[in-house]
């Protein structure tokens, strides 16, 4: 990557049915990261999103109701457009069964509920060896 | 006694010696000769004459002295000889009475042993060479039911017996002829009336000069009395052995090594295996390899102050499967303290233990359920506390109301999990006392008036006034909790109604046959909140009851619930022994339903229409 001009901001999709969660994810990223942040309520809505805005990652919620985040990871997965945005996710369950497996579904982190607003961009940058 | 001959009978019947007499008439002889020699040798003598006289009386005199002196050897003699008599006598008594008593002495001797030989507490008898009874007490009598004249001499010991004992006893009487003696031979006797009981023989032989058998002397048990106590013993304990085999707990009893000496059947169901296959094997090797050292562990810990010990461990099953079992130890210990042997008793506590797991899991689900406000509120509060937001700015507004709601939920959620908890085990007693059940639905109204105005929607209230017998406060948690169900799940501009009717049979709650119907008391009362909510699917309406069991997985977070909701209520009915149902169709509405006995019934009746009571006042 060559340094030519201002590099526009990091683009972040979160994926989760929780609005609070939805609202305090998006403030800690634009405020401390300077991130540009989509939203999403559900997967269906999450897969639409990162097909049609490519963010540069995605925050995706474990448990939700209808489609949840593992099928939803296997969807993004699934589908050319998607496959290559990383994912990190989320989870309020610290013990989620198999997740000492996640590592061999490609994702790039879980982070765990609750989480740290005001470290939150640099868990993600630290997962994902953003310099910037 | 018998009448002897004594001195002073000899004063009453007196028989003279003729010697003793002899001296009396040779005396009298004298006097008299001497007299008539005087008459014929002198003629009449003149009394006047002095010599005459003289002479008469030393005649006399003479004669009077010589007889006295007659008489007095003759009392003499005769003394002497009564006494010699009387002696003689004397001797002769005493050996009569000697001999009288000893003769006296034998026949009782005789009279004793004959009476223990007849009475004693078994049968004795005496059979001669041929196998003839010769002798039998009446004790063996009265157990044969024969007469004395029956038997002696005139049965062989043989017809005594039962039929299948007869073999027997001949060839134990060859043995005591040529033995001598028989030691608790067991037979069977036959009675008169032909029925039969069973003896225990003992015998020595007696033999002659020669050498020859003489005859027995045996003693006869009669064993039907011991034969009894020891069918009730073993009855008594059948009894013992079924308690033991009939529990369905584990029994068993091992040495401290492990070495299995009694298992009861429960113990033997339960591995699947048979009584002697293990007893004497160890059961060490049926514990899982994992828990065997805390097994062992355990078992030291026994001694005479702690005989007593429990230990939960798993057991490999028959199918390899692994179960959970919890046993209590008792340690039994010989007179020198030393421990022998081991009881135990034991249960499958699998159940209980997968209860465990899904209280933990329960637990897991609620903390689970807990993190997601929690994330929120600290998300939140995180970044006001950053300083970078500007608590003037509308997103600083948001976060603390975000803050605020979840931290609100929180407690809510938190508040109802102890609810249902304390409740459903009986921590929190209801106390049951009359109240007005049209104060209660008034209350409970108050209380969510807000939340449906703010929704949009309309309560009606059609209730009679009645008074039942209830826990005031947590009759209108119920109430209250099925108000906030029905205004989350309606639409604006719908309509809620709440209904208090009486009903005076089971007919109308029997119709609702999915209900968990319980026994009740009429006049009742049927407590209904109905609405035109979404409505509940057929495969939720009895899971709905359970705690965080939503119709959707995201309706406790979009509908601020805490999941708990009805759990609560359904706790708080079943405590107070009420019914409570649901009736529900998808896209018409939901009807949550209780019933209640009228303690008391009230001519009043209340109702609103369009929010206003009419007959009641919600103020």
């Amino acid at each position: 990557m060559t340094a030519s001009g201002p590099q526009p901001p990091r683009h972040i999709l979160i994926i989760d049915d929780e609005m609070d969660i939805q609202a305090v994810a998006r403030l800690a990223l634009q405020t401390v990261a300077g991130w540009q942040v989509t939203t999403a309520s559900s997967g269906a809505e999450g897969i639409a999103q990162a097909q049609q805005l490519q963010p540069d990652a995605i925050l995706l919620d474990v448990m939700m109701p209808e489609v949840d985040g593992l099928s939803t990871l296997q969807q993004l997965y699934g589908n050319p457009q998607t496959r290559s945005i990383p994912v990190i996710l989320m989870t309020a369950k610290t013990q989620l069964p198999g997740m000492e497996n996640f590592s061999t579904l490609g994702i790039a982190a879980v982070i765990t509920k609750p989480f740290k607003a005001m470290q939150l961009a640099q868990q993600i940058a630290q997962a994902l060896a953003w310099k910037d | 006694m018998p009448r002897l001959w004594s001195p002073s009978n000899n004063k009453r019947n007196w028989h003279p010696h003729p010697a003793e007499v002899l001296p009396w008439l040779l005396g009298v002889t004298v006097v008299f000769l001497l007299w008539h020699l005087w008459q014929s040798l002198m003629p009449l003598p003149n009394l006047q004459d002095e010599r005459l006289i003289l002479w008469t009386i030393v005649g006399v005199g003479a004669s009077v002295t010589i007889l006295i002196v007659w008489a007095l050897r003759l009392v003499q003699i005769s003394q002497r000889s009564a006494r010699q008599v009387e002696s003689i006598n004397a001797k002769l008594t005493q050996q009569i009475q000697v001999r009288h008593q000893t003769e006296l002495a034998l026949q009782q001797y005789i009279e004793a042993i004959q009476d223990l030989y007849n009475n004693a507490p078994c049968g004795y008898h005496s059979v001669d060479a041929n196998g003839t009874v010769v002798m039998l007490n009446d004790t063996e009598l009265n157990m044969l039911g024969y007469s004395r004249y029956e038997v002696i001499d005139r049965k062989k010991f043989t017809e005594l017996l039962a039929p299948e004992s007869v073999e027997p006893w001949l060839a134990s009487f060859e043995l005591l002829k040529q033995r001598g003696w028989i030691k608790d031979a067991e037979f069977w006797m036959q009675r008169k009336d032909g029925t039969t009981f069973p003896i225990l023989i003992n015998a020595t032989a007696i033999f002659d000069n020669n050498g020859n058998y003489a005859m027995s002397r045996s003693t006869v048990l009669d064993l039907q009395a011991r034969k009894l106590a020891d069918q009730k013993l073993q009855e008594r304990e059948a009894q013992y052995r079924a308690i033991v085999e009939d529990q369905t707990e584990l029994i068993c009893r091992f040495r401290p090594d492990g070495t299995l000496t009694f298992v009861n059947q429960a113990y033997c169901r339960y591995f699947d295996r048979k009584a002697a296959d293990l007893i004497n094997q160890s059961f060490i090797p049926l514990i899982a390899p994992e828990d065997q050292a805390i097994l062992t562990q355990h078992l030291a810990q026994l001694n005479l102050n702690c005989p007593m010990v429990q230990i939960e461990h798993r057991v490999i099953m028959a199918s390899g499967q692994l179960r959970w079992q919890q046993w209590t130890n008792r340690a039994i210990f010989d007179d020198a303290g030393q421990m022998i042997e081991i009881q135990a008793v034991g249960r499958d506590i699998s159940d209980r233990r997968e209860l465990d797991r899904l209280k933990d899991e329960f637990v897991s689900i609620v903390s689970h359920e807990l993190r997601t406000p929690l994330t929120a509120i600290a998300g939140a509060l995180d970044l006001l506390a950053s300083g970078k937001l500007s608590l003037q700015c509308e997103e600083a507004q948001q976060m603390l109301t975000i803050a605020a709601s979840n931290t609100d939920r929180l407690v809510r959620m938190i508040n109802d999990i102890l609810d249902m908890e304390q409740i459903k085990s009986g921590k929190i007693a209801m106390t049951q006392k009359p109240c007005d059940i049209a104060e209660i639905v008034q209350q409970s109204i108050a209380v969510m008036q807000t939340m449906a105005q703010q929704a949009g929607i309309q309560l009606q209230v059609s209730s009679i006034s009645a008074i039942v017998l209830a826990d005031r406060d947590r009759l209108i948690q119920v109430l209250i909790n099925l108000l906030s169900n029905a205004i989350k799940f309606s639409d604006r501009g719908s309509t809620i109604w709440i209904g208090v009717e009486r009903i005076d049979s089971a007919n109308k709650l029997l119709s609702q046959d999915s209900i968990n119907y319980s026994p009740l008391d009429f006049p009742a009362l049927l407590v209904t909140v109905q609405d035109e909510g979404r409505g509940i699917p057929e495969e939720k309406q009895q899971t709905i009851f359970e705690p965080f069991q939503q119709i959707d997985a995201s309706d406790s977070r979009k509908k601020g619930g805490t999941g708990l909701g009805l759990a609560i209520c359904r706790s708080i009915l079943s405590q107070h022994g009420l019914p409570f149902w649901l009736d529900s169709a998808i896209g018409i509405g939901s009807r949550f339903s209780f019933a209640i006995p009228i303690l008391l019934s009230t001519p009043e009746h209340f109702s609103n229409q369009g929010g206003q009571l009419e007959g009641g006042s919600l103020e």
